[in-house]
């Protein structure tokens, strides 16, 4: 058997495996990561800090939040109630809650009142005379929010601890069964739902979305007015998948509609179109596979940016199907295979070391998405070099077209009328303009360049907000104790620290939930405050109730629920039994495997690093702060990616050095350099801030201009065919890249225009590498 | 379940629609008049008094400025209610100033408030039902019901009685317990006068 032969069959076992592979995955239906936090990276140094993170995510994920809104408040509560029974019948939700329970006042006062002893605000102790809050709460014109009864708190001390509890910020209210929020002349009802199936479900999630937006149909046609806001991971999922769909369809179709007609207009035949695609194809379906092997999913940025992979690895068959144009009768497929695999090789290896430095940061997306390039790189590269020889045993005889005989006159003139001077002088002027752009470069180091929400889906959660008044956020303090005890104790003094932050103005409030349950210590304290200031005397505590007209029986009562209540402390499982509790819960954390831990929630915070120096030193407490966490981290890297891309172009010097010589290595390297500055110089002179994927894609720009110039060098420009491959593919490669351009998430797009930029300016230096380098031996 | 509901102040619940056929005026010229001052007496009837409480004292009344709330008998306690914030000055001459982030709907309490003690049917209609109204040439009555579940669950209903002005007010409770006020010597005038004005700008005389 020929040796071709023999090559192809191998590659037919590579092919037959990874399809192999790919069909039991794929049945099981494609593991689509649509969490657009999953791309971000543990940040935080205490892990429990990372988990407790992830928990919050996963409780909020299945939870969706509707609001719906009608001029008054019957049509509101008509309509909140058929909206909730049509999501109820349409099986996606577990619980959709629009009716609150029958909400019995008298059952938390009792409940609170059993535990009366212990609980006292701060002020509570410097109460003053008994008598004197006896005779203003029995005095008050109206119940001034006092919600105890005199026999159960004839001094309010109770009333104002519990008017001290951050129960206030919420603006909705019970009305009617319903819980509403009334503004700006419209009534809106709270319906909230939870998911039957995580929220990440790619199907899943469609369901959801056709079945809420039926719903809010039907209602439409019934209701005059009515609107509706919503939020809920859910929904940002779908609207993540459905761009990212769109975006990978959009860059997927148009560069293969272009690559196509590119290779037709070049090879005018359909088997070089046949297995350009075949080797393309194969290349991105075993870096699907890989990546589905090694992840167990997909994220969704991965296939938007593996659809831009298409222009970049067609790059190797079309060197090939060059070499056989430029080769004419003298064609033969292993001699032509052994004159391009050194250049093909290089470039392969310039990609990994690319693609490779993804590999090193610590985003799992990136990760990926280097993952799978390398893998879509090497599965092309090993196809050109096993499968293409097979099929392209007979000779292309019918040479190099007018298009590139046009070009190829261009070049040549070129060559004659600039010389090595006019180079480097032109080279110099380049660089100088470049240099002050580059100089006015501003950065971005936000975490939405990863992450880009639907604008329309952020609004209405914002509205949400302002609405409910309830605050959600990245940012929390996370109180660790060994028990439970010790937990509630550390938060107190974190509590202490945050209620002159709230004074000052740095916080507008915060939750926590030692507020609810006071320390077992704390709670000792205050009923020795009982003991000394009103039981110690027990004639004269029943003296001034009885002055002030009470009943004995009062006082009575009291003196022997004192004393039978030695033992009797609020603790952090009664209260979670409290119905109550329940919008707090999500507060207390529980058990972290080493120790208990609590988070404190904080609203509307204006000074993070007052805020964050605030709790320093505090024993047990850690200040979360994912976005912020992401940005220095995206800062740091971006830092570290300026360092690598100089060591980079050190790595790349080297290696040219090695075969070409210190001095032609220079000239191989300077178009690269000068691309990059003039990408560079744009951002700056555009006012564009730059990003740590703008570094990112600095790197490529180097690896595909250091490519057109080894191609150049290689080939020469005598070889019209192998022109016509250098062109092609920076062709596709501009054409994949400009159209990441267009992408909704930030950190794609840039991506995409520094390599626009970039791969744009380096094919248009290029030729000047056939001037630097010499006569170059064809 | 998301908060709120718990607040649990007697009239923390939203204003709702009004009745279409309801009369749009007031009972009583209270509300029309710059300042309007009277003497109360109130009696409290609590379980767990052992008589009822009296309480007996003067009000002025400012529509600009709010309600300021004398009680002379059996101790002086004085209650300053502005727009959002409520001082309560004691016995002992010491001032507590609560605003609406103390006290939770305050704004609210503090509207029905001023509308009862104004007869302002326009107001009290957003809150409360009402029934049973006789009106005469010259008095009238009206018997209100709480428009929500959750306002009834801490008030059972009002009565209301006047003629040129509003002159006694029961207040019924869910627990059973009520109150009466009565307004004697009810009179309009232009402006506050100094004292008054004193108290609505924070400066607080010490008692006697």
């Amino acid at each position: 058997m020929s040796v071709l032969r023999w090559r192809a069959l191998l590659w037919l076992t590579l092919a037959f495996l990874v399809i192999g592979c790919g069909l039991v995955q794929f049945s099981r239906g494609v593991p689509l990561q649509t969490d657009l936090m999953a791309l971000l990276p543990p940040t935080e140094r205490n892990p429990v800090a990372e988990r407790v993170i992830e928990k919050l995510a996963a409780v909020n994920g299945n939870k969706t939040i509707f609001l719906v809104g009608a001029p008054n408040p019957e049509a509101a509560g008509k309509a909140a109630r058929l909206f909730a029974k049509r999501l109820r019948e349409s099986g996606v939700f577990r619980q959709i809650i629009a009716e609150m329970p029958k909400f019995d006042p008298g059952q938390i006062t009792k409940t609170y009142a059993g535990y009366r002893f212990g609980l006292l605000s701060e002020t509570g102790h410097s109460a003053g005379d008994l008598k004197e809050r006896l005779l203003r709460k029995l005095h008050a014109p109206f119940r001034l929010g006092a919600m105890f009864s005199v026999e159960d708190d004839p001094f309010g001390l109770l009333d104002s601890w519990f008017s001290g509890l951050p129960l206030k910020d919420i603006k909705l209210e019970l009305e009617d069964g319903l819980l509403v929020a009334h503004a700006s002349g419209r009534v809106w009802g709270l319906v909230s739902g939870e998911l039957s199936v995580t929220a990440y479900d790619s199907d899943f999630q469609e369901r959801v979305v056709r079945e809420v937006a039926k719903a809010e149909n039907e209602l439409r046609t019934r209701f005059k007015e009515v609107e509706f806001l919503r939020t809920g991971a859910v929904f940002y999922a779908d609207a993540a998948r459905t761009d990212a769909k769109n975006e990978m369809d959009f860059i997927g179709t148009i560069s293969t509609l272009c690559i196509v007609l590119l290779i037709y207009l070049v090879f005018r035949s359909f088997l070089p179109i046949a297995l350009g695609l075949l080797s393309v194809g194969f290349g991105v379906l075993a870096a699907a596979v890989l990546s589905i092997s090694v992840f167990g999913e997909i994220h969704l940025i991965t296939l938007v940016f593996g659809a831009s992979l298409i222009g970049d690895t067609i790059d190797y068959p079309i060197q090939y199907l060059s070499a056989r144009l430029g080769a004419g009768k003298a064609w033969d497929p292993l001699s032509g295979l052994r004159r391009i695999a050194p250049g093909l090789t290089m470039a392969l290896l310039v990609g990994i070391l690319g693609y490779g430095v993804l590999v090193f940061l610590p985003f799992p997306a990136l990760l990926q998405i280097a993952a799978f390039s390398i893998t879509g790189l090497s599965v092309t590269w090993i196809t050109v070099l096993m499968l293409l020889p097979f099929f392209l045993k007979s000779p292309d005889i019918r040479g190099a077209n007018s298009v590139i005989s046009f070009l190829q006159d261009g070049l040549i003139w070129f060559q004659a009328k600039v010389d090595k001077k006019k180079c480097v002088a032109a080279a110099g002027i380049l660089f100088v303009f470049a240099l002050p752009g580059c100089f006015s470069m501003k950065w971005n180091d936000q975490v939405s360049l990863l992450i880009s929400r639907s604008p329309d889906l952020v609004e209405q959660e914002s509205r949400i907000r302002d609405l409910t008044g309830y605050s959600g956020g990245s940012q929390f303090f996370l109180v660790e104790g060994k028990t439970p005890e010790e937990v509630l104790i550390n938060e107190e003094k974190l509590s202490a620290k945050l209620a002159e932050m709230t004074a000052q103005g740095v916080i507008a409030g915060f939750h926590g939930i030692s507020s609810f349950v006071p320390s077992h210590e704390r709670q000792m304290r205050n009923r020795l405050f009982w003991e000394r200031n009103v039981f110690s005397d027990r004639e004269t505590f029943r003296r001034i109730l009885s002055e002030a007209g009470l009943h004995e029986h009062v006082a009575n009562a009291l003196i022997e629920d004192f004393d039978v209540s030695e033992d009797r402390f609020l603790q952090i499982g009664d209260w979670l039994k409290m119905p109550f509790s329940f919008p707090y819960r999500h507060l207390w954390v529980g058990e972290t495997g080493r120790g208990f831990a609590s988070i404190v929630l904080l609203r509307n915070i204006r000074d993070f690093g007052r805020l964050a120096a605030s709790a320093e030193g505090l024993e047990g407490v850690t200040f979360v702060d994912k976005v912020g966490s992401v940005s220095r981290l995206f800062r740091s890297y971006r830092e570290m990616g300026c360092s690598w891309l100089f060591y980079a172009v050190c790595l790349i010097y080297i290696v040219l050095s090695a075969r070409y010589g210190c001095l032609q290595a220079i000239c191989l390297l300077s178009p690269a350099l000068l691309s990059m500055a003039l990408s560079m110089a744009f951002f700056g002179y555009m006012g564009i801030s730059m990003t740590l994927f703008n570094i990112l894609s600095l790197m490529l720009v180097l690896c595909a201009a250091v490519n057109y110039a080894i191609f150049m060098r290689e080939g020469g420009i005598k070889v019209a065919a192998t022109l016509a491959g250098v062109l092609l593919s920076a062709i596709t490669d501009l054409l994949s890249f400009g159209l990441l351009s267009f992408s909704s998430t930030p950190a794609l797009s840039g991506f995409g225009l520094t390599l626009l930029l970039g791969i744009g300016a380096s094919i248009l230096l290029t030729p000047g590498v056939l001037v630097l380098c010499g006569k170059a031996d064809p | 379940m998301r908060k709120a509901v718990f607040f649990l102040l007697f009239l923390c619940a939203g204003p709702a629609a009004s009745d279409g056929d309801m009369p749009d005026r007031l009972w009583g010229e209270t509300a029309r008049s710059p300042v309007t001052r009277a003497g109360f007496e109130q009696t409290k009837y609590m379980s767990s008094l052992k008589r009822p409480l009296v309480l007996s004292g003067r009000l002025t009344f400012s529509r600009r400025d709010g309600v300021l709330w004398i009680i002379d008998k059996p101790y002086r306690m004085t209650y300053v209610l502005s727009e959002n914030r409520i001082v309560e000055i004691g016995s002992d001459g010491t001032a507590r100033a609560r605003g609406q982030s103390d006290l939770p709907g305050l704004t609210q309490i503090g509207r029905v408030f001023r509308a009862m003690l104004a007869a302002d049917s326009n107001v009290l209609k957003e809150y409360f039902e009402i029934k049973d109204i006789k009106e005469n040439a010259s008095t009238w009555e009206a018997v209100l019901v709480p428009r929500q579940a959750q306002l009834a669950q801490f008030i059972s209903g009002m009565r209301l009685s006047g003629s040129r002005f509003v002159e006694t007010i029961e207040i019924g409770e869910a627990n059973g317990d009520r109150s009466t006020i009565r307004f004697i010597d009810t009179r309009s005038d232009a402006a506050l006068n100094l004292e008054e004005r004193k108290f609505f700008h924070g400066e607080f005389p010490g008692n006697p």
